[in-house]
């Protein structure tokens, strides 16, 4: 074989014509039976959001992975301890002088648009290269694991593009973009799978309202799905926006835009499973994704994931950015601690 | 409240984060600029059930799809009974973006419902019913269809948990965010996850075209591909 094999390619056209859903009759026979069942009486109380599961949660993330404290330390001087509580009730926020006097999540996302806008564009390198740890709980088929994983996305697209793929405690530098189709880490995978060159991103809208007509005009990736909401389609756009070097006016037509959604909810200020400081913005008061944002400088430190488990919120991932800049190196990471 | 014709439903999806779920979603929360309490009002049964049947009319169809990739055909509307039914016990909690929340229950009801034995033998028994549909009803002569039974096969000889991934994204159509979402895993965990399984996928797909000669676990797949070798 000259070519290397594409597996998700062939895969997807091997698609079996049996999954297509089934008549009527068996539909409607699913729905009487799914409606037929009683309504939890539990529905009513409301899984209390994070701000008295999470320190719980944080904890023992941060016990699991030694890790965690050994890169929270370099990070940033003057960082809250990593055992602090995580979340300040928002009522409180404003008592803290870094943190505007008005918490709305409206507030905090166009504070960090201004900022952002401010900034003096980066001057680029070779590479985008980004550092992140995340960690996820345990789940029925994997065990509680925390990672860290460098991507170096190199600037011009006949470039090769590197990531750092762990094995057994070793980060080990892997080629990106090994199959045909495989765009990931070769390409800023902003949104929702539009996946974009460092010049294609230059070119983004700098108007939220364009922004947000550019984003709604990306069809579905895949026919037989329903379209993602509009709201979440925005907010995942926005977010993996942030997390790109793309204009500063286009990051900050990201916030804006974010801005303007509904079903935001202001967390105040929190601090992120690494122990930075920062505010917080859920897309939802149900399970979730919650986007932590350093307010001076408008990046984005750690996006976090939250499920109903039992009746109560419980943080199921998280991924942290510690490192996001230009360099002309692709180097090596150290080793993993485990 | 909303008639949902097949025409007003592809308007309809574009919306519905304005519709009635986002509505009860909103009660007793504080949001941009206002705060919402009590609400018992608003969560009237007639605003759930439509809230739920747009739920149920937009993500019928992934959820099916999901079940029958997981258990097959025969035991898809069980899992797929049982996953609508503990959404409308939990209707309160369903997220705007629900198809990730209800493939992740799905995949709950196939671990609760299953042992591992069993599921394998029902994913066994769907991939050999495919490879023998792909074969009956299409002639051996494309080379796609060699492809296609090929990439069956190869499929079949992955662990579940590779097989599930790698199904989420080829099959299913998932992003890696909102496949992650299902798996309750982080993004760039599941990049690795991701990497190694296809990785093993491609193996197996170069084994079987090198050799054209069938590792895979399952006898009547290898039994054809025998009958198939000169």
């Amino acid at each position: 074989m000259t070519t290397p094999t594409d597996g998700i390619r062939i895969l997807t056209e091997a698609r079996p014509d049996d999954l297509e859903a089934p008549d009527q009759l068996i539909r409607d026979r699913i729905y009487r039976a799914a409606v037929a069942a009683p309504v939890s009486s539990a529905r009513r109380s409301r899984a209390h959001r994070r701000r008295f599961v999470v320190p719980a949660v944080a904890t023992s993330a941060l016990a699991a992975g030694l890790v965690v404290a050994l890169l929270a330390q370099p990070l940033r001087t003057g960082t809250a301890p990593a055992h602090s509580a995580r979340v300040v009730p928002a009522e409180s926020a404003h008592a803290s002088p870094a943190v505007p006097a008005d918490t709305s999540a409206r507030a905090v996302l166009l504070a960090a648009a201004n900022v952002v806008e401010k900034t003096a564009p980066a001057a680029v390198g070779r590479y985008w290269h980004t550092s992140t740890q995340s960690w996820e709980a345990a789940t029925s088929t994997y065990p509680s694991q925390t990672i860290v994983m460098d991507v170096w996305v190199a600037r011009s697209p006949d470039d090769q593009s590197w990531w750092t793929l762990p094995i057994r405690g070793k980060a080990e530098l892997t080629p990106a973009g090994l199959g045909l189709s495989d765009p990931y880490h070769t390409r800023f995978d902003v949104l929702y799978d539009r996946f974009l060159t460092f010049a294609e991103l230059q070119q983004l809208p700098t108007d939220p309202a364009a922004l947000e007509a550019y984003i709604l005009a990306i069809p579905p990736h895949h026919p037989d799905l329903p379209v993602v909401p509009v709201s979440d389609r925005l907010f995942d756009a926005c977010i993996a926006l942030a997390e790109t070097p793309a204009p500063p006016d286009v990051r900050a037509a990201a916030f804006r835009l974010l801005a303007g959604l509904p079903d935001l909810t202001a967390l105040g200020q929190v601090t992120d499973a690494l122990g930075r400081p920062g505010v917080g913005v859920s897309n939802s008061d149900f399970d979730g994704e919650e986007m932590i944002i350093d307010p001076s400088t408008g990046t984005l430190l750690a996006l976090e994931n939250f499920a109903n488990v039992g009746g109560k919120m419980e943080m199921t991932d998280y991924q942290a950015t510690v490192v996001a800049a230009w360099t002309d190196t692709v180097q090596p990471p150290a080793p993993i601690a485990s | 409240m909303f008639d949902l014709g097949d025409d007003a439903l592809g308007q309809w999806v574009g919306t519905c984060d304005r519709g009635p779920q986002a509505v009860r979603n909103r009660v007793g929360a504080t949001f941009i600029g206002m705060t919402v309490s009590g609400g018992a009002d608003r969560t009237s049964s007639d605003l759930e059930l439509d809230a739920f049947d747009d739920v149920y009319e937009r993500c019928f169809p992934p959820v099916w799809s999901y079940a029958v990739s997981r258990v097959g055909r025969q035991a898809a509307e069980d899992v797929v009974s049982e996953t609508f039914a503990i959404a409308w016990r939990r209707q309160t909690s369903i997220p705007v973006d629900a198809l990730p929340w209800l493939l992740c229950i799905a995949r709950n009801v196939v671990f609760d419902s299953y042992r591992v034995a069993a599921r394998q033998r029902l994913i066994d028994m769907a991939l050999r019913t495919r490879i023998a549909v792909v074969r009956a009803n299409e002639p051996d002569i494309a080379e796609s269809i060699v492809d296609r039974d090929q990439a069956l096969t190869a499929l079949a000889s992955l662990s579940e948990r590779d097989r599930e991934l790698l199904m989420l994204i080829a099959w299913h159509g998932l992003s890696p965010r909102r496949a992650a979402r299902v798996l309750g895993c982080s993004r760039p965990a599941f990049f690795v996850r991701l990497h190694r399984a296809r990785g093993r996928l491609e193996r197996a797909l170069d084994r079987h075209a090198a050799a054209n000669v069938s590792s895979d676990p399952l006898s009547v797949a290898r039994t054809h591909n025998k009958r198939g070798t000169p």
